[in-house]
């Protein structure tokens, strides 16, 4: 009967804990993170008496977590991808729509512009439009300016949300530090299961902000590593990240490791939102802000160039109509030595970056340009030293420097921020060109000139009126300085001298004279303008393949492709995610009807042991009163 | 295979949220008649909307050109017919002059009227536009092209050239004639050249003289051809500017329809979309609701 009793309590125990253990799965049904525990029940040690093995009730083994850490892993994985890609695609989503916004796009601005080039070539002399010329080259490079300015609000976003979730993972990691030593801590054999699901829930967390590696210990402790093997946790320590200021470009954060975030370590962080944030500014941010630059870089050089060909109201040659935006340089913080970088050919122009580097302080440089790694090496003879132009920009070295010095020039980063339409007075739009040519009125021939064209103005204006003369077959030059020597004439062929171009066609007869002369008085001349006309229309970038708007039609695809294939990743990660997840919830995740049908279960065990109890009491009576006097 | 509570529902959630974002997506497009929403919904549909565009703006602006060029030679034209019809009535007087029938008194009557006639030429020779510019000068339009010296001498201080306009990608369409060789340019039955100013004034002074000059006949005749092959000229170049009207308004029409075609939305496509979607949210939250109530311990 004691034993009876003895096994009946043992069964009160064990049901009265496993009732416990449902209620804990209930009450954490929804739980995040939370792995259902299940009481494993035993035999006790039986006894052996009388010649036969006698059961002496149920035991607890253990309270086991359902769990499966392959299943776990997958999950943080995918976390860290999904996250990543939504990071990335929310930011370029942003970039994207920015640009082909139709009202505050660059495209209808550019539109807008050549329409009011346009619209002076047909009335040159018209003051009225010469303004309207002035003030939307004004609002062009305004938007250039907005454009940027854009840019650079998503860029310090970008620098806000770094500086958040590096702030996060540093909590987090702490806190698995803790939870580490908790674990080892723990009293009793077996693991502590809800200090277990609360590091996997700390690890989820975590793989959120950046993607990782664990490693079990034999402790209980996990380590977490991120990148190549950089530490995050090791045993109950952990090795904070800090948002340190890049040290080329101040105003862009990075993230470092060691004493004040020495060591940089943004080149190795992939997954989660850290690694989607810099994958984004790293591929798609930085390059088209230069691209961006580099398009208002170019278009206010060219526009310039043509615009100098010309002549004005007042006879002269033509100004600047926008400023010449600096390409951006940067150098390594606590380096002396100055590098600038200047504008040789905007047609060649990128977006790319390139690395300088002093190699070894006695002249020797290296120029590494980022998006393929291809180097080009300098030697400088004395200092300062320009070398020559390498994509459209030649740097210059002020001086030796030390070893190991390093500069960071990118053309185009600054290009749309700086650009700026500095021409104010309308009658210095030079729609003119600065000469033209003339038949002399007692020519006997009947040849004309034409397709006059103005390549350089070196020469200009002509000290006096350049005459060619005809003369059998051979034409001689009078007048002109630098002086032409004579040639052949060809009918209709250009005659190019001195920066001047024109074609004589017909027949001259011998005397025959055609004049070339400063263009005084020519306000109703548009030829220079019909020129600025057609760079709506010629490839003039990219190494001569795309005219302004397609340039700028190639920017918004890239950032549109882009963004769609980081669409595509988060749509694709997002269902791994899912389908890892569903596949731990089928094993971990609390089931309401299950535990229901525990909860029934383990109430009429216990009720049974009750009444196992009871039976044993109403023996025990039984015997007291067979023995009772 | 063993589902969790938690995951139940999440699944149903989701899948509603999913039907959502869809739906509202179709809601915007129906909303703005835009098939492309942003441009990473279809990046090389997106390049060919901003080509398409920017085509079309220029195919409007070349045809504003045109209007342009249009009028500056309609005004010319004008301004020649005046000149013609003047120089027809000068023929006449010269014809008249040179009656041998006709007296001296008569002669200086008929000369008083040439250097009217002529007067005009001249006025009509440095005749300005609505914006004041000289029609004949050349590129130097604020500078009156014809200077009268005296003595019957006339020179032309314009240039030869004429404004050109832009009103095709490729094709640029001259809008004036210089006066160069509207009236300078001209050969003279004496030999060499000599313009149509000199040519009357020197008339009148011979009728004055009693001795008029048969060879001016000859004189005006060509100054008249040479404006009626400048207007020819002009004609030809308003026909040209009408094709090239009609080939810019072609290319416009196509560009809209291609533009049109890329990017605009297929209404009846969005529509039956719209109400597929519509089905498909109110089966997962009917489905939501009905999933959700089941649980064992209702019945406990």
């Amino acid at each position: 009967m004691s034993s009876m009793l003895g096994i009946g309590i043992t069964g009160l125990m064990a049901y009265q804990r496993s009732l416990r253990t449902v209620s804990h799965n209930v009450s954490n049904a929804q739980t995040e993170g939370y792995s259902r525990q299940r009481v494993n029940l035993g035999t006790q040690t039986p006894l052996f008496m009388g010649g036969q093995y006698m059961g002496t009730g149920v035991r607890v083994v253990n309270v086991e977590r359902v769990y499966d850490s392959f299943v776990t892993r997958q999950t943080q994985l995918y976390t860290s991808s999904y996250n990543s890609a939504e990071t990335t695609a929310r930011y370029a989503s942003t970039v994207d729509e920015l640009l082909a916004d139709p009202s505050v796009g660059l495209g209808p601005a550019l539109d807008d512009y050549f329409a009011t080039v346009q619209a002076v070539a047909n009335d040159p002399a018209d003051v009225s439009a010469r303004q309207a010329f002035l003030t939307q080259a004004e609002s062009l490079a305004e938007r250039y300016n907005y454009l940027d300015q854009r840019f650079e609000e998503v860029r310090s976003q970008l620098n806000q949300q770094l500086t958040a979730e590096v702030a996060d993972v540093n909590s987090l990691i702490g806190s698995i530090a803790m939870v580490n030593r908790n674990i080892f801590l723990a009293p009793g054999q077996g693991e502590a299961n809800d200090l277990l699901d609360e590091r996997d829930r700390l690890l989820g967390q975590l793989s959120e902000k950046i993607g990782i590696t664990t490693v079990e210990q034999d402790d209980g402790s996990v380590n977490v590593f991120f990148g190549n093997g950089q530490q995050l946790v090791v045993g109950f320590d952990a090795y904070a990240l800090t948002a340190v200021a890049n040290k080329f470009d101040r105003a862009q954060l990075d993230v470092g490791v060691g004493q004040g975030g020495q060591i940089p370590v943004s080149a190795q962080i992939s997954g989660g939102k850290l690694g989607g944030l810099l994958e984004f500014r790293r591929d798609m941010l930085n390059e088209a802000q230069n691209a961006l630059g580099a398009s208002a870089i170019a278009f206010a050089d060219q526009m310039n160039a043509q615009h100098r060909l010309g002549q004005d109201l007042n006879g002269a040659l033509g100004g600047d109509v926008f400023n010449s935006p600096g390409l951006d340089v940067r150098t390594e913080t606590g380096v002396t030595n100055t590098v600038t970088a200047s504008l040789v050919d905007s047609g060649q122009i990128s977006a790319d970056e390139y690395l300088l580097r002093n190699v070894d302080g006695a002249g020797n440089f290296e120029l590494v340009r980022q998006s393929d790694k291809q180097t080009f090496a300098i030697s400088a003879g004395g200092f300062p030293y320009t070398h020559t132009a390498i994509d459209g920009f030649q740097v210059t070295i002020a001086g030796a420097g030390s070893a190991g010095d390093e500069y960071m020039i990118r053309p185009g980063r600054n290009g749309a921020q700086l650009i700026q339409a500095q021409m104010s007075d309308p009658r210095e739009v030079a729609a003119a060109l600065p000469v033209r040519t003339a038949v002399a009125f007692a020519n006997t021939g009947n040849a004309t000139t034409s397709h006059n064209r103005v390549t350089s103005v070196t020469d200009l204006p002509l000290p006096a009126d350049v005459t060619l003369t005809y003369n059998a077959g051979n034409i001689t030059v009078a007048g002109a300085v630098p002086a032409v020597a004579p040639f052949a004439y060809a009918d209709g062929a250009t005659i190019a001298f001195n920066g001047l171009e024109f074609r004589i066609n017909g027949t001259p007869q011998n005397g025959d004279v055609f004049t070339v002369s400063n263009n005084s008085a020519g306000v109703g001349d548009n030829r220079n303008f019909l020129e600025l006309g057609r760079l709506q229309s010629q490839a003039t970038m990219q190494g001569g393949s795309a005219s302004f708007q397609e340039y700028y039609g190639q920017i918004v695809a890239e950032v549109g492709i882009k963004t769609r294939q980081a669409q595509l990743t988060e749509d694709a990660q997002r269902s791994l995610m899912d389908q890892a997840f569903n596949e731990q919830q089928s094993l971990s995740g609390v089931n309401l009807d299950e535990e229901a049908a525990n909860l029934i279960k383990f109430q009429q065990a216990y009720q049974a042991a009750a009444q196992v109890i009871s039976a044993a009491d109403e023996m025990f009576q039984a015997l007291l009163n067979a023995v009772r006097r | 295979m063993r589902v969790s509570t938690s995951m139940v529902q999440r699944l149903a959630v989701n899948s509603i949220l999913e039907r959502q974002s869809d739906l509202s997506r179709t809601q915007l497009q129906l909303a703005s008649g835009r098939r492309i929403l942003t441009p990473s919904e279809d990046p090389s549909g997106t390049t060919q909307a901003l080509k398409f565009t920017e085509q079309k703006n220029k195919a409007d602006q070349f045809q504003a050109n045109i209007d342009r060029a249009q009028s500056r030679l309609e005004v010319e034209e004008g301004m020649l017919i005046s000149i013609g019809d003047t120089m027809q009535r000068v023929r006449e007087l010269v014809v008249q002059g040179l009656n041998d029938s006709q007296g001296a008194d008569n002669r200086a009557a008929i000369a008083e009227e040439v250097r009217q006639r002529l007067g005009e030429i001249y006025e009509l020779a440095n005749a300005t536009d609505g914006a004041g510019e000289y029609l004949f000068a050349g590129l130097q339009s604020k500078t009156r092209p014809v200077v009268d010296v005296g003595g019957g001498v006339f020179t032309f201080v314009g240039d030869q050239n004429a404004r050109e306009l832009q009103v095709s990608p490729n094709r640029v369409m001259a809008t004036s004639d210089s006066g160069h060789e509207l009236f300078f340019d001209l050969p003279y039955s004496g030999g060499g050249k000599q313009n149509i100013f000199q040519t009357i004034h020197d008339f009148a002074a011979s009728l004055d003289a009693n001795a008029p000059v048969g060879a001016a006949l000859t004189d005006i005749d060509t100054a008249m051809d040479r404006t009626l092959s400048v207007r020819a000229k002009i004609g030809a170049r308003m026909n040209a500017l009408e094709s090239q009207r009609t080939v810019n308004e072609q290319y416009i029409v196509q560009m809209q329809s291609n533009l049109s075609e890329v990017q605009d939305l297929d209404y009846a496509e969005a529509i039956g979309r719209l109400n597929v979607q519509l089905s498909g949210l109110q089966a997962a939250q009917q489905t939501f609701q009905k999933v959700q109530n089941l649980s064992l311990f209702n019945f406990m």
